[in-house]
């Protein structure tokens, strides 16, 4: 078991054949961001969405939680889904900062690594302001804080607010340490 | 095993704990038409979308298919994901023609209905272009029908041609014959008590811009206690154009009938 997470991650799949394909979500989202993904590609493939500790309805974390741990646990979860296969793995934002680490501890069973939402930040500045809004505002700021992923455009969309409410209906299983 | 239908329903699921909710897609369709309602309400229920015969990943049905054949494959469909489990239905327009047939196999497994994309059309002048234009152009046809079911605003949309995209590049796993038979099917007479013996809760959530819209308040006329809602400058597939309404309403219709499970609180 992955260290610092207090049980296995919760996932969701589509598809019954074909190649493993892994989507991670990013902050403060869950695995149901990816729904267009996992209906279109498991017309060929395998797909698996997974809810990192403390979003959707995974589990809690513990405080020494490192990057590696939640990476072995999203691994943990392909296992169970997909015993021994490898994986085609994709992250968004946080997603995309988990899914390097993935390929570290599997290189070989990491088939190729798409990754959106994300860059070369070695400071992360941002985070210390996450931290703290999430500090103030508790597990309530994932929905506002869902429109910052999104464009301006986007943001005035009916489906954004969709979005935006599916993912806080679920913050009563969701931890904000 | 249901009679003409060529083996097991392909189906997908979502969500792990909470009561049962089915999804049965409309024609050109298939069970990816409710992502949205499947992403949703995975929250609290456990979510089954089928695929009825002849589309999406299902297997074909044969020439004598009948609605009731459709309506005891889905069940089947439900028992293998979910055995012993009884079911909310949601259909939209074919799976909204579906649902009622399966509600008269299992009436007491039958929890409620929430019908969309839905009229009341005894003769189904309908059927006969759609047998037509399958005939002449097969599985192609799906899609540009695909638009039809699409209001003219969302027909001109990215998300409008991802759906359509999806649904036609499953083709390869699709049948014209079975798609017919299934129009054929349609066209049967229906038991004249067919609508009023429905005891279910029942809701119909249609779309002002849908060409059955009119024929909606028909149908609700015709089944007891049935509730209507309009989603305004929604098309035939009114699940796709305005997810977070169409969910919302059902989510009060089954809040309001004791559906939803105890624990959740949805943002209404």
């Amino acid at each position: 078991m992955a260290k610092n997470i207090e049980g296995p991650l919760y996932y969701e799949k589509m598809g019954r054949t074909g190649p493993v394909i892994a989507f991670i979500h990013p902050n403060p989202m869950d695995q149901s961001c990816w729904i267009f993904q996992m209906a279109h590609l498991s017309t060929w493939f395998r797909c698996m969405t997974i809810d990192i500790p403390g979003y959707g309805k995974s589990p809690k974390a513990k405080e020494g939680l490192s990057t590696i741990d939640i990476a072995e646990a999203c691994w943990e979860a392909i296992d169970e889904a997909y015993p021994g296969e490898p994986a085609i793995l994709v992250g968004c934002s946080t997603g995309s900062n988990i899914a390097p680490y993935m390929y570290h501890l599997r290189p070989d069973k990491t088939k190729a690594l798409v990754l959106s939402g994300t860059g070369y930040s070695p400071g992360k500045e941002f985070a210390t302001a996450r931290i703290k809004d999430y500090q103030t505002k508790g597990a309530a700021y994932r929905w506002e804080y869902t429109f910052q992923d999104f464009s301006p455009y986007f943001r005035t969309t009916p489906l954004a607010h969709y979005f935006a409410n599916l993912f806080c209906e679920r913050n009563d299983f969701a931890d904000v340490n | 095993m249901a009679e003409h239908v060529e083996g097991p329903l392909y189906y997908e699921t979502m969500g792990r704990t909470g009561p049962v909710v089915a999804f049965v897609h409309p024609n050109p369709m298939d069970q990816s038409c409710w992502m949205f309602q499947m992403a949703h309400l995975s929250t609290w229920f456990r979510c089954i979308a089928i695929d009825i015969p002849g589309y999406g990943k299902s297997p074909k049905a044969t020439k004598g298919l009948t609605m009731p054949d459709i309506a005891q494959a889905c069940w089947e469909a439900i028992d293998d994901a979910f055995p012993g489990e009884s079911a909310i239905l949601a259909g939209c327009s074919t799976g909204s023609t579906i649902a009622p047939h399966m509600y008269h196999l299992r009436p007491e497994k039958t929890k409620a209905l929430v019908l969309c994309g839905t009229g009341y059309n005894p003769r189904k002048e309908f059927a006969h272009h759609r047998i037509k234009s399958y005939q002449d152009r097969g599985v192609d046809f799906r899609w540009d029908y695909t638009f039809q079911d699409f209001s003219a605003a969302f027909r001109t949309t990215p998300l409008g041609h991802y759906f359509a995209n999806m649904f036609a590049e499953r083709n390869v796993y699709a049948d014209a014959a079975s798609i017919i038979y299934q129009f054929e099917a349609m066209l049967l007479p229906e038991a004249a008590d067919h609508h009023s013996a429905i005891k279910a809760p029942t809701i119909i959530l249609s779309g002002s811009e849908d060409g059955a819209h009119l024929s909606a308040f028909a149908l609700k006329d015709r089944i007891p206690g049935c509730e209507m809602r309009v989603l305004g400058g929604a098309g035939h597939a009114c699940q796709i154009e305005q997810p977070g309404l169409f969910n919302r309403w059902m989510i009060e219709f089954l809040g309001k009938h004791g559906l939803m499970p105890a624990a959740a609180k949805p943002m209404m």
